[in-house]
């Protein structure tokens, strides 16, 4: 006990030696990868589709199925802004904006809610350069870096799909509907219209399907489609049923018909994250789905630090800032190659926020030339989106510092060396699922 | 393209006439019948066993866990009404435990593992527990179903702490604590406290219960005086020790004051002793979210399964390499000719093995990840017949609350519910998800932190 102790203290000292070093953070930032979802959107799925499991009709975002929302518009820009005055305090930015986007690469996926998002946050974040957001068209092509198997150039083997995401469930996954019975209630509840709890829960109308019967819509793994490489029966049905209450909040529209507030949406929203979790951070699919976009952000900041262009990397060594713009699906899937987790106030743990986004710095030691990899994640919380919050240094969105396993040192920022993280991601990345195209 | 392209075929290949001896993917219990097994090739040659201690009693005295209730924890007894001590295997959980024993003594049986004669069979056994008694009364009573007419024989580590489990204590493994606090912060967005909103539903349904009022009361009471509020404490990170890497602040109250619920429920306390009459197995399920929560992060965060359970893992990989090569070799358990190894220790210990090697589950009624009591983590060494080649097949197996509460005798037709496990890197596309053991060894290399093993039989 008495070694321990000792330990203890010597720890204590040492943190406190440490955290007066971290006041001076001798660190420059040399390039930063923002690798975000679009901005709030209207449900994916039709209302007429939708309104077959409510008892009253889901409300109009004003736009089509999954398109952008002029809401989801500002908040973007207002997200650009604050990066704007965040990379001009770090001197990535000069102010002079036609002069900075010649090293700013924008890439968005193929849909129109992604490249919205990232013209809208170029709006925000270079005001005084004309938009130039680069994406693959026509928009039914699956773009490499966020659809590699889609491209051809990742290959999933569906039954393996279904084998690593069914060997985390027991080979049963219908068991989630017990294991997640308080989300399921809730979301029956407001779909139907009474408070949650009632004993026993009503029936519902008979015009309106249960979406809590998973007996007559079980909980099975079949291959995917549209976009998800396993689908899960029953539990899908459910996750694109209670997806617009996101959207619905942070648009500002009535949420759940007035039934739920921020903490029973958070609460709905454990079954979207189960979704992800299961389709894009199972191992096996984090890899297959998410090496090409991990690979091309590991080269691009390898590229950066040496001034060499490398191949598989993204603009040239010279480009200061890379945006890519996908959807959660994405950022989750670069999440679980990597094992990150992040928690922002309000949100579940590993959220994929409207707008929210896996942000990489690349900084270099003034005293070493060392360089180093600073991990985050940022988005605005429910309340920013909802009440449309503009952004300061001084009043930032949220922002989570980012542990990298077995590469983050045990400081406040979590940095990573650059050489580690090579390493680190030459073992999870997948060779095969991975393309050196630039 | 086309050389990944050509290795999926090739897999698809191998795996064709599998898949055809296999035509129901059907969930594959160990032991149970079922038309999949019929016709598998493969025949076991050693198991290992890891597993969680029984039914106990709470690890906190009364006394200190009423501070956080408006009413009097409930005392577990014997049967003839005497308190049990704290932390200790229920009379009930022992028997739970036996029960489970039988269970996988038939199951051994019938893969020829043991032949009945239980004198001949110990001497291919292998026990080791932790050793405190309520792991030691575990592993006994655990034998005692297996191997009834055989003298048990727990390995123990007499002096100090084991160093397969806990290998920090034991000198094997260092843990940097500031990289612990780092590891676990860089999870929680360094904001720990963000975990009281994104966990409110569990928080408020524990309230709730230790305070005695529905969760939908409007505006929840006031806490009654004297009381603590266990679910107000700041949630805040700190160096721990060797026993809780990291501290959590009021998450570590919290986990206090439920822990008692399950065991409440399945050492079979009437129902108005579980959770004051309030809780049942799916709100039981709900609150222990939190349980699940702090050993995630204690056990499963990568640096700290690392650190934690590498030399576990080390040892469970060189026996079964030792059981396939014929050949002792260092840092493995028993010896060579070792059929079944059984190792019990605690949740923590099996969550942190799980993390290391990413493995999930799910078991009807419980929640994602549980360990639950009595169950295990269970690691079959088989070779095919055909090829010679080896693999291995994992399950987590445990009884359900009900079959504890109930003390649910098994045969191989109703066996305890078990999650055949798909190991990320390893398994191959088939109903029970075999694992070639090369490709084992190959991810248990990379994902071992050989400083934090030893070589030590």
């Amino acid at each position: 006990m008495k070694i321990q102790s000792l330990r203890l203290c010597a720890l204590a000292l040492a943190c406190a030696c440490w955290l007066t070093a971290q006041a001076v953070d001798d660190t420059q930032l040399k390039q930063v990868i923002i690798f975000g979802r679009h901005n709030v959107r209207a449900a994916t799925a039709p209302n007429t589709y939708l309104d077959q499991y409510s008892v009253q009709q889901f409300p109009d975002f004003g736009v089509s199925a999954g398109i952008l929302t002029p809401k989801g518009e500002k908040l973007e820009a207002i997200l650009g802004g604050y990066y704007r005055q965040w990379l001009t305090k770090e001197g990535l930015l000069t102010g002079n904006d036609t002069a900075d986007a010649n090293f700013v690469l924008f890439h968005a996926n193929v849909i129109q809610r992604t490249i919205d998002t990232a013209q809208h946050l170029w709006a925000g974040l270079l005001p005084g350069a004309p938009v130039n957001v680069q994406y693959l068209t026509p928009a039914t092509v699956a773009d490499p870096l966020f659809d590699p198997v889609g491209a051809g150039v990742a290959q999933l083997n569906s039954q393996v799909a279904i084998d690593s995401v069914n060997g985390r469930l027991g080979g049963n996954p219908q068991a989630l509907a017990s294991a997640y019975a308080p989300e399921i209630a809730l979301a029956r509840s407001v779909l139907l219209g009474y408070p949650p709890g009632e004993v026993p829960p009503p029936q519902p109308p008979k015009n309106v399907i249960d979406v809590a019967d998973f007996t007559t819509n079980p909980i099975v793994l079949t291959p995917g489609t549209g976009g998800a490489p396993v689908n899960l029966g029953g539990l899908s049905t459910l996750e694109n049923v209670v997806d617009p209450f996101v959207m619905e909040y942070a648009d500002g529209l009535p949420v759940g018909w007035g039934q739920l507030d921020v903490g029973g949406v958070s609460q709905t929203a454990r079954i979207v994250n189960l979704l992800l979790d299961l389709d894009f951070r199972t191992p096996y699919l984090a890899t297959v789905q998410s090496s090409n976009v991990a690979s091309h952000i590991v080269r691009s900041l390898v590229q950066a630090s040496t001034g060499n262009p490398a191949w598989g990397a993204l603009g040239n060594p010279s480009t200061k800032l890379i945006v890519l713009i996908a959807s959660d699906v994405n950022v989750c899937g670069l999440a679980g190659l990597f094992h990150i987790d992040w928690l922002l106030p309000g949100y579940p743990p590993d959220f994929c926020a409207p707008g929210g986004a896996l942000v990489f710095q690349l900084r270099q030691s003034k005293s070493t030339g060392q360089y180093l990899i600073r991990a985050s994640y940022i988005a605005q919380t429910f309340d920013q989106l909802r009440n449309l919050t503009p952004l300061t240094l001084d009043a930032p969105p949220a922002i989570a510092p980012v542990f990298i396993p077995n590469c983050s040192a045990g400081n406040a920022t979590f940095d990573c060396p650059l050489t580690t993280f090579v390493g680190i991601a030459n073992q999870l990345i997948d060779p095969h699922s991975a393309d050196f195209l630039n | 393209m086309k050389t990944p392209a050509l290795r999926h075929v090739t897999l698809a290949l191998l795996c064709g006439p599998f898949l055809a001896a296999l035509p129901a993917r059907a969930q594959s219990a160990p032991g149970q019948s079922n038309p999949s097994q019929s016709s598998d090739d493969t025949q076991l040659k050693q198991v290992i066993i890891f597993g969680r201690h029984g039914v106990r009693t709470p690890i906190l005295p009364d006394t200190y866990l009423d501070g956080f209730s408006a009413m009097l924890f409930p005392t577990f007894t014997d049967s003839s009404g005497a308190p049990l001590g704290v932390g200790v295997l229920t009379p009930n959980g022992a028997t739970d435990e036996t029960i489970l024993g039988s269970y996988f003594r038939l199951w051994l049986t019938q893969e020829g593992l043991l032949t009945g004669h239980d004198q001949a069979d110990a001497n291919f056994v292998y026990f080791r527990a932790n050793n405190t008694p309520l792991i030691t009364g575990t592993a006994t009573a655990f034998w005692t179903g297996m191997l009834p007419t055989a003298t048990p024989h727990i390995q123990v580590v007499a002096q100090g702490s084991d160093p397969l489990f806990d290998p920090v204590d034991a000198g094997v493994a260092q843990l940097d604590y500031p990289t612990a606090v780092a590891a676990v912060n860089g999870r929680l967005g360094s904001n720990p406290q963000a975990l009281a909103t994104a966990y409110a539903p569990e928080l408020a349904l524990t309230r709730s219960i230790l305070f005695d009022y529905p969760v939908s009361t409007t505006p929840a009471p006031l806490t009654p005086t004297g009381k603590t509020d266990v679910t107000a404490l700041p949630i805040t990170l700190g160096a721990g020790d060797t026993s809780l890497p990291v501290t959590i602040g009021g998450l570590t109250q919290v986990i206090e004051a439920i822990d008692p619920f399950v065991m409440e429920y399945t050492d079979g306390l009437p129902d108005a002793q579980v959770g004051w009459g309030q809780l049942t197995t799916g709100s039981i399920n709900q609150t222990f979210r939190l349980y699940d929560l702090l050993l995630d992060l204690e056990f499963r965060t990568p640096y700290l399964a690392s650190v934690q359970s590498s030399n576990l893992a080390s040892h469970i990989v060189r026996s079964m390499m030792q059981a396939s090569s014929g050949s002792g070799i260092w840092g493995a358990l028993a010896n060579p000719s070792t059929k079944v190894i059984a190792l019990i220790a605690s949740n923590t210990n099996i969550v942190g093995l799980a993390g290391l090697f990413h493995l999930d589950w799910l078991l009807p009624g419980y929640e994602a990840d549980v360990s639950a009591p009595s169950g295990a983590l269970v690691f079959e060494l088989r070779q095919s017949q055909s090829s010679g080649a080896y693999i291995v097949r994992t399950v987590y197996i445990a009884q359900t609350m009900d079959q504890l509460r109930n003390q649910t005798a098994f045969t191989l037709a109703a066996p305890p519910p078990s999650a055949p496990v798909f190991i990320p890197g390893c398994s191959v596309d088939n109903a029970t998800f075999d694992c070639p053991l090369t490709t084992f060894i190959g991810i248990a290399n990379q994902v071992i932190d050989p400083h934090s093993a030893d070589l030590v039989h």
